[in-house]
């Protein structure tokens, strides 16, 4: 037999049914399913309850006042949540349309909430007045991609104000043991999670007991951390560069280590200076956004990229005309621009709170109250120009953020 | 895989692939597979090789090199063993890993059949289906209304 060509489209229905069940999200099983007949027909309806964003979250868990989690994130429950930021456009409009960026997140399993672009706000109560939010939306009538995700940890404590319990969320990346083939549980893990400040605390999701903050030489505050190539980079307020891993000399402890790459400093990390910022594009490249400030408060940003071979980050003037930069509260990812009909590249579009000043209090460290904020200002750079202007100032630009393209809601009013 | 007995400690099994080619093994590595162990017990010569009628020469050496590696009770510790299966499947082409996937159900090898089917599900996975037939050689044969109606299948549900 083997000297044939396997054929994958007949394999018997006991071994599809094998391969569908360690898929573990409603989208990987749909598509599972959309393959082929024999594969459709092996699994005969999409499991209940499968998440949608992550295999892993959304997870939840309590924790003691004393708990590592409790005392640096002010609640006692923790929420583990995956977001993500799609581009979709209805299929039945031309190309050239806009399309609109949706941002979700999954904090009940098996339902996506809606936020704000780029934010981590409910966008419920943000809807213009006479639309509602969808119950639903029909993958049929549109093209969609993902274009960003990632995780955060998101802390309720006993605080109330007005009424309304207070929650605050931070960014979350995982890290799973390399030695594992592939971590099956949320228990293989452990959470990275960005706390205020810039503390990084590192906790094994199956002993919460067993925890740290990671730090180098006595810095223990970070601006941003991320997943690249399956180890967690890290950046300080003088854009030091770092890498985390696990500790070779104890394998099987899953004590996580951490070293300087990149030495020289790019910033003062004065508190005049702002959060640089972490992102990695397709091709596994780090780098680092700097929003700085000239006199006169004109807005300028530095990119560099991470020279991993010679331990620096060399500064670039943008990342090309094919390439948008979206920079949120969380999530940084680059896009193209061939997905955006009318945008020009080499820009950045930024949420104005995405590079806070370290010398003030800022929305990241504020409570966030559903629907309380209503404002979002975004900013657009463009490299070419050297010159940052409101979205406002280009025409069209906004479409893709808010609100919604009016085609998002006929599909809404149907029964 | 010549027959080189120098470990007495097991009895050997002789295994036959379906195009002729004979293994000589420990009783231990074979008797991981299932299909092996109950045809061992019907056995009355135990000399006379054991037809494993659907799988080759090529894949039941690959069969054979994954259940030596997990009969051996060496000092390999679970993550040393882990970070093997992971070598062992990412060397497999896709062909082979097919292949592999039959002859473990068949031989019912209940850890190389786990790991290959995770080793598929990882390669399916965060694809759409047009990349998923792409990436297996799939041809894709539902009619459009038939694609229609899978689509209408899955309708994301937001929460208000």
């Amino acid at each position: 037999m083997e000297p044939q060509k396997s054929n994958w489209s007949e394999l018997c229905p006991e071994l599809l049914l094998e391969i569908a069940d360690r898929l573990k999200t409603r989208t990987n099983v749909y598509n599972f399913r959309a393959v082929c007949k024999n594969w459709h027909d092996s699994l005969s309806k999409i499991p209940r309850n499968l998440p949608f964003l992550s295999p892993l979250f959304p997870h939840r868990f309590w924790a003691f006042d004393s708990d590592f989690f409790s005392t640096l994130s002010s609640g006692n429950l923790h929420h583990l949540i995956a977001y993500a930021v799609y581009l979709i456009r209805p299929r039945n409009i031309p190309e050239s349309s806009k399309p609109w960026l949706l941002t979700v997140e999954e904090f009940r399993r098996g339902k996506l909430c809606i936020q704000l672009p780029l934010s981590r706000i409910r966008a419920c109560g943000n809807f213009p007045a006479n639309v509602q939010i969808p119950s639903s939306l029909n993958l049929s009538d549109f093209h969609i991609s993902v274009i960003g995700n990632g995780y955060h940890l998101r802390s309720s404590g006993k605080e109330r104000l007005n009424g309304r319990g207070l929650s605050y969320d931070y960014k979350l990346v995982l890290f799973g043991n390399p030695a594992c083939f592939e971590p099956l549980s949320i228990m293989d893990y452990t959470a990275l999670v960005r706390f205020e400040h810039g503390l990084v605390g590192w906790v094994r999701l199956s002993r919460r007991s067993d925890w740290g903050l990671l730090g180098f030489n006595g810095t223990w505050e970070f601006d941003d951390i991320v997943n690249l190539k399956g180890l967690v980079y890290a950046i300080d307020r003088m854009g030091r560069v770092y890498v985390v891993h696990y500790d070779i000399e104890m394998p099987y402890q899953q004590t996580l280590k951490m070293e300087c790459i990149a030495n020289d400093w790019i910033s003062s990390g004065c508190h005049s200076d702002r959060r640089k910022r972490l992102v990695v594009d397709s091709s596994g490249v780090l780098y680092v956004i700097e929003r700085v400030s000239y006199c006169g408060g004109k807005i300028h940003f530095k990119v560099y990229r991470l020279d991993e071979v010679n331990c620096k980050l060399d500064q670039v003037v943008g990342f090309g005309d094919s390439r948008i930069l979206f920079v949120g509260v969380d999530c940084c990812f680059f896009a193209s621009v061939a997905d955006f009909p009318g945008f020009r590249g080499n820009c950045i579009l930024f949420l104005d709170d995405s590079f806070p000043l370290y010398g003030e209090r800022t929305t990241f460290i504020e409570p966030i109250i559903n629907g309380a904020r209503e404002v979002l200002t975004v900013t657009v750079f463009h490299f070419e120009d050297g010159d940052a202007k409101p979205i406002s100032a280009f025409p069209g630009y906004s479409d893709i953020l808010w609100p919604p393209s009016a085609w998002f809601y006929p599909d809404l009013s149907r029964p | 895989m010549a027959s080189t007995s120098t470990s007495t400690l097991s009895r050997k099994l002789i295994l036959k692939s379906s195009d002729g080619e004979k293994f000589e093994v420990d009783e231990n590595v074979a008797m991981q597979s299932q299909t092996i162990k109950h045809m061992i017990e019907d056995l009355d010569d135990i000399n006379s090789p054991i037809p494993v009628s659907i799988v080759t020469g090529t894949i039941l050496s690959k069969v054979i090199e994954y259940c030596k590696k997990h009969a051996t009770e060496d000092s390999d510790s679970d993550e040393q063993l882990k970070q093997w299966d992971k070598e062992y499947a990412n060397n497999m082409d896709l062909n082979t890993l097919y292949y592999l996937l039959l002859a473990a159900n068949y031989m019912e090898i209940k850890g190389l059949l786990e790991l290959i089917t995770q080793c598929v599900a990882d390669m399916i996975k965060g694809k759409s289906p047009e990349e998923i037939r792409a990436h297996f050689n799939i041809k894709n044969d539902f009619t459009p209304q038939e694609e229609a109606n899978i689509r209408n299948e899955n309708p994301w549900a937001f929460e208000n």
